[in-house]
């Protein structure tokens, strides 16, 4: 098994081309693109990504172009709050931004309309004027292995209800991840408006992320917890002994990668909204990051394919403009049963 | 003109907060009172203001209670290994917040802590004789955390304590314990009332401790909430400032009654002309046990916390139960240091801003602190209140305000490593002119009058006279700012961009991305760009 920097080398040498098995990119990008892009000389990332695959395909392009990547990295509500101040302010300074909804929903209005050549094999569902879905993951179910044994472990969302698992299980804040607004609105529409208070009422330990909330299932301070499918197989990449499960109802959540209308350097932006787009840049991304990607050419296989998930599992979809509508009852709702 | 200068820089961010919490958007959107009765209407913010209360006194009084005994222990006694135990004892202030909470997590978390792992073992079940993630447990982390800041603020006033009076004590036949609480403790009330105001307002102000350990224990406190409204969703800068607000009332109080304590001044001054070392107290029979108790309490404080971290950095994956050979690499320290691309660009930049930072924050503090103490100019008093203001601001609030007007300055600094310097200093300030000012304080007049009579001019004298005297505390200032700009992460978690990034932050990243072996290599890093300094003017504070 190959370890989570294994996997990020191995994303380096993607740069080059030199991963069998994938084609190296074709050279999609207008060359006046690329040449006014070098001059530029540099681009801004915001991301919310996490640090591995963020630094992961800033490496990359700047190994193929020569151009530097700056990486600020936050949350995504930290991301889109910046964002705001400094557009506000006329201060723009991103060129390029890889984010989640709803933040993608709520910086709509900053970014530029651009149908990136790179993207024309990306299936259509996939792609938006302003930005264009890269990399995918899902809501699961992870636990210590030494803990849970097989034959008693959880199976789906209502058995975080067993009272077995009583304040020994965690969850992530939607205060912090507002992607588990959209978890709250899945189990709401599954199990009714009585499963909030007996989730609430079962103790959940609340962590700030995805992977702080792996790492507690490693280390024993949980024995389970509502986490994502990238935590589980990074963590356990490690070899850790933590393992999981995908309910059959579950949330997609997805990477955009889109170009800022103000960007400071807009060809750099473009160019490397092009290189996150391609089969190149989508398979380091996704391999640094163990997620899903949309490009039919780019391969992560880690991460499995939505196609296999898909005949099993129900995705939701969810509406984000609903849910940005709808965040103060489902927060209130949160506040009451659970915090 | 520096003076003028001074309280603008330390006042525009209240004025901006306090703006943005009665404007309905942003400043000068129209005015409204919609966020400060949503503070008022809030059971949340009234339970957080509630448990903010509780920490912040409980953590006060572990802190006070620790750092002076320590303090005095190991500066006027004949404990053994008072000059070791002193350092340990200073060690926490090195350690990121964040080693501290991962190293108590692994050693008293309910579940997964050493503690409780080897309970389990002896009762056969699953036991829990300790919680990390219980109100005792946040005032416990949050009182060993600040006490290095007590003791560094009092030891120097202990051991530049006036020897003479305390020689008419006991010639007037004072005992022991009549000469500590009659004359010791007394004349140490400006530096115990400075670090008295800087631990509460620390404690109320601390936002990494309830955001990690208090989110996951479901006890909320102001700062994380301010927090929150700032940075999650939905986005609510005006509670946010609202509930700033409330901080900076506690803050004010605090100085308030501080000043009022202060305002018998003469009184205080403590090192006279005619000086000589003060004498060491006997513990007598109490010697070793008190000096291996200090010992414990040091070791417990910081070193424990670091060896559970230290073991971290060295595995494959963290989990108490996996402490086995075949767990060990040191593939973490190979990434972390040579190929995690943040790295070095983040210490350079923290380098430099610890070093200037706590240069113009300790020489800034020298000139407000001549100009409101002995040259008692014009605008004295105003400078003397607004130098603490930012204390009453925390560190994320103050960001904003900073943010608010200079991301509008077109051509600034905004998104360059000056703005964030500008963050330091105008945070820092305070403390240092704490430092700085209880230290001028303890100066007697008659030995600037000795040396103005001797045609020394100001600045003569205060080369001369004043700073050699102020040198511990100096020193001690320098070495705070120093170290707490390194660690800082509220105040410029706003500020920073991708080519100004400093350690604390990304430090923050590792630690949102939960890989507590990367974050473990990480920290130590922090920690020996913080020690060696503090290792280096120990050594020099020692010889001088």
């Amino acid at each position: 098994m190959k370890t989570r920097r294994a996997m990020l080398q191995m994303s380096a040498g993607l740069a080059a081309g030199a991963f069998l098995g994938v084609r190296p990119a074709r050279a999609a990008s207008d060359p006046k693109i690329i040449e006014a892009a070098k001059k530029e000389g540099s681009v801004s990332l915001y991301t919310s990504a996490s640090t591995g695959p963020s630094n992961a395909v800033a490496e990359a392009f700047r190994k193929k172009y020569g151009i530097n990547v700056s990486v600020y990295r936050a949350g995504s509500a930290d991301v889109a709050t910046r964002v705001q101040s400094e557009e506000a302010a006329n201060r723009p300074q991103a060129d390029a931004l890889i984010i989640e909804e709803p933040a993608l929903s709520l910086l709509a209005p900053f970014l530029a309309s651009y149908d990136s050549p790179e993207r024309k094999a990306i299936d259509a569902a996939y792609r938006l004027p302003n930005s264009t879905l890269i990399r995918m993951y899902m809501s699961q179910l992870g636990w210590n292995t030494n803990v849970v044994k097989a034959g008693a472990t959880p199976n789906d969302w209502k058995d975080l209800l067993d009272a077995r698992w009583r304040g020994r299980f965690g969850s992530l804040d939607p205060h912090v991840t507002a992607t588990t607004l959209a978890w709250q609105v899945m189990v709401e529409k599954l199990y009714g408006p009585s499963f909030l208070p007996a989730f609430g009422a079962n103790r959940p330990k609340l962590y700030a992320s995805t992977n702080a909330m792996s790492q507690a299932i490693v280390s024993g301070e949980i024995d389970l917890g509502i986490t994502n499918s990238f935590g589980v197989i990074q963590m356990a990449e490690t070899g850790a002994p933590i393992a999981g499960t995908i309910p059959k109802n579950t949330v997609l959540f997805g990477g955009n990668i889109a170009v800022f209308a103000k960007a400071p350097r807009p060809n750099a932006g473009r160019l490397f909204c092009d290189f996150c787009c391609s089969a190149e840049g989508q398979t380091i991304i996704n391999v640094a990051g163990a997620t899903i990607p949309t490009h039919p050419d780019a391969s992560a296989p880690k991460a499995g394919s939505l196609a296999q998930f898909a005949k099993t599992i129900s995705f939701s979809q969810p509406d984000y403009r609903k849910i940005i509508a709808d965040t103060p009852r489902l927060l209130a709702e949160w506040e009451k049963h659970v915090r | 003109m520096v003076a003028v200068l001074a309280v603008i820089m330390v006042s525009y961010p209240v004025v901006v907060v306090t703006l943005r919490a009665i404007s309905k958007q942003e400043i000068g959107s129209a005015l409204t009172f919609e966020w400060i009765s949503a503070l008022v209407d809030s059971a949340r913010s009234r339970e957080a203001l509630l448990n903010t209360l509780i920490y912040t006194a409980g953590a006060t009084v572990l802190a006070m209670g620790l750092g002076v005994l320590l303090a005095f222990l190991s500066t006027r006694t004949d404990m053994p290994g008072g000059r070791v135990i002193g350092f340990l004892a200073l060690l926490p202030m090195l350690v990121p917040p964040f080693i501290l909470v991962v190293g108590w997590v692994a050693i008293a978390d309910p579940a997964a802590g050493f503690i409780n792992i080897a309970a389990s073992a002896l009762t056969g079940s699953r036991t829990s004789w300790v919680s990390i993630n219980t109100m005792a447990g946040l005032i416990w982390m949050t009182g060993l955390f600040l006490t290095p800041y007590v003791y560094l603020m009092v030891a120097a006033g202990f051991r530049n304590s006036d020897a003479a009076m305390e020689e008419a004590a006991r010639v007037s036949g004072a005992g022991r314990l009549r000469l500590l609480y009659s004359i010791v403790l007394p004349l140490q009330r400006p530096a115990l009332l400075a670090a008295l105001l800087l631990v509460i307002i620390m404690a109320a102000g601390d936002f990494i401790i309830p955001a990690t350990v208090g989110l996951k224990a479901k006890i909320y406190m102001l700062p994380s909430l301010i927090w929150q409204n700032h940075a999650s969703f939905p986005h609510r800068p005006g509670l946010a400032a609202a509930q700033s607000l409330l901080l900076v009332v506690v803050g004010l109080l605090c100085i308030y009654f501080q000043r009022r304590a202060l305002s018998r001044g003469g009184r205080y001054t403590t090192v006279g002309g005619k000086g000589a070392r003060p004498m060491l107290f006997s513990l007598g029979r109490l010697r070793y046990p008190l000096g291996v108790l200090a010992l414990l309490f040091a070791l417990s404080s910081s070193v424990i916390p670091l060896l559970a971290v230290g073991c971290m950095a060295f595995m494959r994956y963290w989990s108490p139960y996996a402490l086995k050979p075949e767990n060990l690499t040191l593939r973490n320290f190979n990434y972390m240091l040579f190929e995690y691309p943040q790295v070095w660009p983040s210490a350079q930049h923290s380098l430099f801003l610890g070093i200037a930072g706590a240069t113009a924050c300790v020489a800034l503090a020298i000139a407000l602190a001549w100009y409101v103490i002995r040259a008692r100019g014009r605008l004295a008093g105003i400078v003397d209140y607004a130098m603490v203001l930012p204390l009453g601001i925390p560190g994320i609030a103050l960001g904003v305000g900073i943010l608010s007007l200079w991301i509008l300055v077109p051509g600034g600094i905004y998104g360059t490593l000056w703005i964030l310097l500008l963050a330091y200093v105008t945070a820092h300030i305070p403390v240092a002119m704490q430092f700085v000012g209880s230290a001028l304080h303890r100066i007697h007049t008659e030995l600037e009058d000795a040396s103005r009579v001797s045609g020394q001019a100001w600045a003569g004298t205060l080369r001369r006279i004043d700073i050699p005297l102020m040198a511990p505390a100096l020193i001690g200032s320098w070495l705070l700012m120093y170290v707490v700009i390194l660690r800082e992460v509220s105040l410029v978690i706003l500020l920073y961009n991708p080519s100004t990034i400093v350690l604390s932050v990304g430090l923050m990243d590792v630690w949102q991305n939960g890989f507590y072996p990367e974050l473990a290599v990480y920290s130590l890093l922090l920690l020996v760009l913080g020690v060696i300094p503090v290792a280096l003017l120990w050594k020099f504070a020692r010889f001088s």
